[in-house]
């Protein structure tokens, strides 16, 4: 990698680790996903160096949409909770703090020891449809169709978790106007 | 040679939003004074003596404001727009170059959504909390359409890059063969920089809303981003639906700054001219009528696409 | 009336219109908007602070605390006729402009917080601030009483030892209560007015919210035993400033600033220009889909809605350019504004209070018992 690339990597990591550390010190909600949103746009900016240019964009633009919807509902259901006060965000802290340093120490002897192959042959000019190809290779046509499917589901899901139906909005025939506590702007 | 220019355009680009923003801030100022009767000189002149006076005013702060998630609110709805305007290429020019130059605009416009709800909620004031959850109410109806119609050029051009984008529209702009895409790209610009009919979370009726306890610096950053985000997204149209920077005689850049100034004009007549929307009557008319449109928007473009491929 | 002001310097105004003087006040913003000078709809955005009338002593008490929370540069004045809005605003440039002056008052002010007062001396807003001075930065680090306690509801917290903990800047965390979907929200104790932008003068509209629906109202006057008789207006100009009421609050602005120049025209005596402007403005109105679009479901009156309570008020405003009789609005007693805006969000019930013209009269002695309670509570 260039000496710039380096740079921003190295950067992008350390940001990425003290914002990250960040969410478990601060006192509010709101203040705890905004740093986990910067932990993550940091990650993206990582991913954005690999040359992975869709990959990091889009997790920069999902993990930022997520973080800004968590702070909403965050603030929401904690708000008699002290959501602004200082608390503390850990659980069961001697066992979370062995696993955490177990599974750092297996990752980063993972890292540094295996033998990674060295690169064979030049990097593909659209890398991320090289990587796209090799995670997914023959599935990719199933991958694409999915999605919309998933899209529907989530609609449908919230269409069927909505307490009032049909029957509570329109009456028993289906033929009173609707009865919504709030109109919507099409009038059904 | 190009990387100079683009280095610099890159630090000049800043600049001439600014100046976009304030010229339409001016052409804003001139019709409502129009409308009013006022002098439409001095209304012109606005934006400029808004600015001094607000770098004159003392700054308030609200107890038990979050004000470090407050401020960001605040400041970056200006860089927001920055952000999102460097990506649109100038002729040869293009600072933010990327593969993914979409991809981009939708991750920007997205953070629109965290921005304006820290400056609602970051104050600790009623006002402008009402203020930033009606932003977020509009923008659950808009930004789903908003991301459809904005992967309906990549479909014509069949790449995320806006240069592609750009030389894909030689016969014809996507602005005439994809409408729905670009009529809701509009009314989706429209509604994150809060304007015209979507102008509610800084509306009167909550006494200016997220624009409430704002004085001094902080607020001029929050009406300058304003303006800023209208303009860049006006500029980030110019590549994606109007042609980028074809047209006869004039060079690129210069049919770029024309056709922005254009698209900007038609937004702020057409804004001014209707009533605002409440929030809630948004989400139905969203989700009911205007994404099912855009997806068939989607559908009629890919199956274009397909068939003038082979 | 003769007023002449620097152009290059447009003053923002908060107009106070004490109840009875809504003509001064229409005539202040017909002077201001021919001057080129701004009206502002926040104290945060303000330079002056111009109250038209004489302000009785509860008005007077929410004046001074909307002063506190102005920014320098800045300057308050009071006017009670007309004649006097010249030198008002040739005073007010003079002091905006003594530069040396504002910084030395914004210096003596200490960090404002005035403690034990109770929270009927609030106005739009009801945070305390701290105006930042160059020199001192930790003036936040003060203790606050917290004699600001809003009512709880009748909610027993003693009980809860949790509850003594106080929330960020000293205010005790909101309660939360079921709203009309099942959801547990933040209750938020709230008072709107007197002084509001696009708001009935003198009128108090304290607010139980969940998120932005009121879920409970009450509604007052302020100064109630300092009223007297409604002045007697220029129908036409009154009519045209309601009906820019609506429009404001509906968020078109054109169509307000258009009804508001009609207005101007009609209280400088311009009365064919007025008519001619008049006419084509109601036209535009009465099309308009979108506005209706938007207005839709807000009623005021058993068969009428904010749309139609506008379109009357703009024929009544061309009826009285016209020389033609009209009738006046149907007025809507204090106690009546309750029952209207409860279940609505806040948006839509600024828009059905603005659609109402609200007598000024005190109680009359048949409101008994509850009325005299309720005023004591708020007055």
């Amino acid at each position: 990698m260039t000496m710039m690339a380096t740079i921003v990597f190295w950067v992008a990591a350390v940001v990425a680790v003290l914002a990250a550390a960040a969410v478990f010190r601060v006192d509010s909600m709101a203040r705890a996903t905004y740093a986990l949103a910067v932990s993550f746009v940091a990650g993206g900016v990582a991913v954005l160096v690999l040359h992975l240019d869709f990959i990091g964009v889009i997790t920069i633009l999902m993990m930022v949409m997520e973080m800004a919807v968590m702070a909403v509902f965050m603030v929401s259901y904690m708000g008699m909770n002290p959501a602004l006060m200082p608390m503390d965000m850990t659980h069961s802290k001697r066992p979370a703090a062995v696993i955490a340093a177990a599974v750092f120490v297996g990752l980063a002897a993972a890292a540094l020891l295996i033998p990674w192959p060295a690169r064979a042959g030049t990097a593909a000019a659209d890398t991320t449809r090289a990587l796209g190809e090799a995670i997914m290779s023959s599935k990719m046509l199933v991958m694409l169709t999915i999605s919309p499917i998933l899209f529907a589901t989530i609609i449908a899901a919230l269409v069927l978790a909505n307490p009032r139906g049909r029957y509570d909005r329109l009456g028993d025939d289906l033929q009173d106007a609707p009865a919504d506590p709030e109109p919507g702007g099409i009038g059904r | 040679m190009v990387d100079v220019g683009n280095a610099v355009w890159a630090l000049i680009l800043p600049g001439v939003v600014l100046i976009l923003a304030v010229a339409t801030a001016s052409g804003n100022a001139a019709l409502g004074a129009r409308d009013r009767g006022t002098p439409v000189h001095a209304a012109a002149m606005s934006p400029f003596r808004e600015t001094g006076r607000l770098l004159r005013q003392q700054r308030r702060s609200v107890l038990g404001a979050d004000s470090l998630l407050w401020r960001i609110g605040g400041s970056g709805l200006i860089v927001a727009a920055f952000l999102a305007a460097l990506a649109v290429p100038i002729g040869a020019l293009a600072p933010l170059d990327i593969p993914v130059g979409v991809v981009w605009f939708n991750a920007v416009d997205v953070s629109l959504w965290a921005l304006w709800w820290l400056l609602g909620w970051g104050g600790n004031s009623v006002h402008p909390l009402i203020g930033g959850y009606r932003f977020l109410a509009q923008a659950l109806a808009y930004e789903i359409p908003l991301m459809f119609a904005l992967t309906a050029p990549a479909i014509g051009a069949q790449s995320l890059r806006l240069t592609d984008v750009v030389t894909a529209q030689q016969p014809v702009w996507f602005a005439l063969t994809m409408p729905v895409a670009f009529i809701v790209y509009c009314v989706s610009v429209t509604a994150f920089s809060a304007w015209g009919p979507f102008a509610l979370p800084a509306g009167t009726d909550i006494a200016g809303g997220v624009l409430g306890e704002l004085s001094g610096v902080d607020r001029l950053l929050v009406l300058a981003g304003r303006w800023c985000l209208l303009v860049a997204g006006a500029a980030f149209a110019v590549p994606m639906f109007l042609g980028g920077g074809a047209g006869p005689l004039l060079p690129p850049a210069l049919w770029v700054l024309v056709k922005t100034c254009a698209l900007l004009a038609v937004f702020l007549l057409l804004g001014r001219a209707m009533p605002a929307i409440r929030p809630q009557r948004l989400a139905e008319l969203g989700w009911v009528l205007v994404l099912p449109l855009v997806l068939l928007q989607l559908l009629i473009t890919s199956v274009l696409t397909v068939m003038g491929k082979g | 009336m003769g007023v002449t002001t620097d152009p290059r310097h447009p003053l923002h105004l908060l107009l106070v219109e004490v109840p009875g003087n809504g003509a001064v006040r229409i005539g202040v913003e017909a002077a201001a908007a021919a001057a080129g000078h701004v009206l502002g709809i926040h104290p945060a955005e303000s330079d002056v602070l111009l109250v038209c009338g004489t302000p009785g002593p509860e008005l007077h008490a929410v004046i001074d605390r909307i002063w506190d929370q102005m920014p320098y540069p800045k300057h308050r004045a009071m006017l009670t006729s007309l004649e006097e809005i010249g030198t008002v605003f040739t005073t007010s440039q003079e002091t905006l402009a003594d530069r040396r002056a504002q910084r030395s008052a914004a210096r003596k002010v200490a960090v404002s917080h005035p403690d034990g007062q109770d929270h009927e001396d609030r106005g739009p807003d009801d945070e305390h601030l701290n105006h930042e001075h160059p020199d001192d930065a930790d003036d936040t680090k003060h203790d606050h009483d917290h004699d600001h306690d809003m009512p709880m509801g009748g909610h027993d917290h003693m009980s809860m030892d949790h509850m003594s903990m106080s929330g960020p800047g000293g205010y005790p965390l909101a309660d939360g209560a079921d709203d009309r979907d099942g959801l547990e929200m933040d209750v938020l104790h709230r008072r709107l007015g007197p002084i509001l932008p696009v708001w009935p003068a003198g009128v108090v509209l304290d607010v139980t919210l969940a998120g932005d629906t009121i879920t409970d109202a009450s509604a007052s006057m302020v100064d109630v035993d300092d009223h007297g008789r409604a002045e007697s207006q220029n129908g036409a100009a009154s009519a045209l400033d309601q009906a820019a009421q609506v429009l404001t609050l509906a968020g078109w602005g054109t169509a307000a600033a258009r009804t508001l120049r009609a207005r101007d025209l009609a209280v400088t005596g311009r009365l064919e220009q007025a008519r001619e402007r008049l006419r084509p403005l109601i036209r535009r109105i009465e099309r308009s889909v979108m506005l209706r679009w938007s207005l839709r479901g807000l009623q005021v009156r058993p068969d009428v809605d904010v749309r139609t309570v506008l379109l009357a008020r703009l024929g009544r405003a061309d009826a009285a350019l016209n020389g033609r009789h009209f009738e006046p609005e149907p007025a809507t007693l204090i106690d009546e504004i309750p029952a209207l805006v409860e279940g609505r969000d806040i948006g839509s019930a600024r828009l059905v209070v603005a659609a109402l013209t609200v007598h000024p009269s005190r109680r009359t002695d048949t409101t008994d018992q509850a009325g005299r309670t309720k005023r004591h509570q708020h007055g």
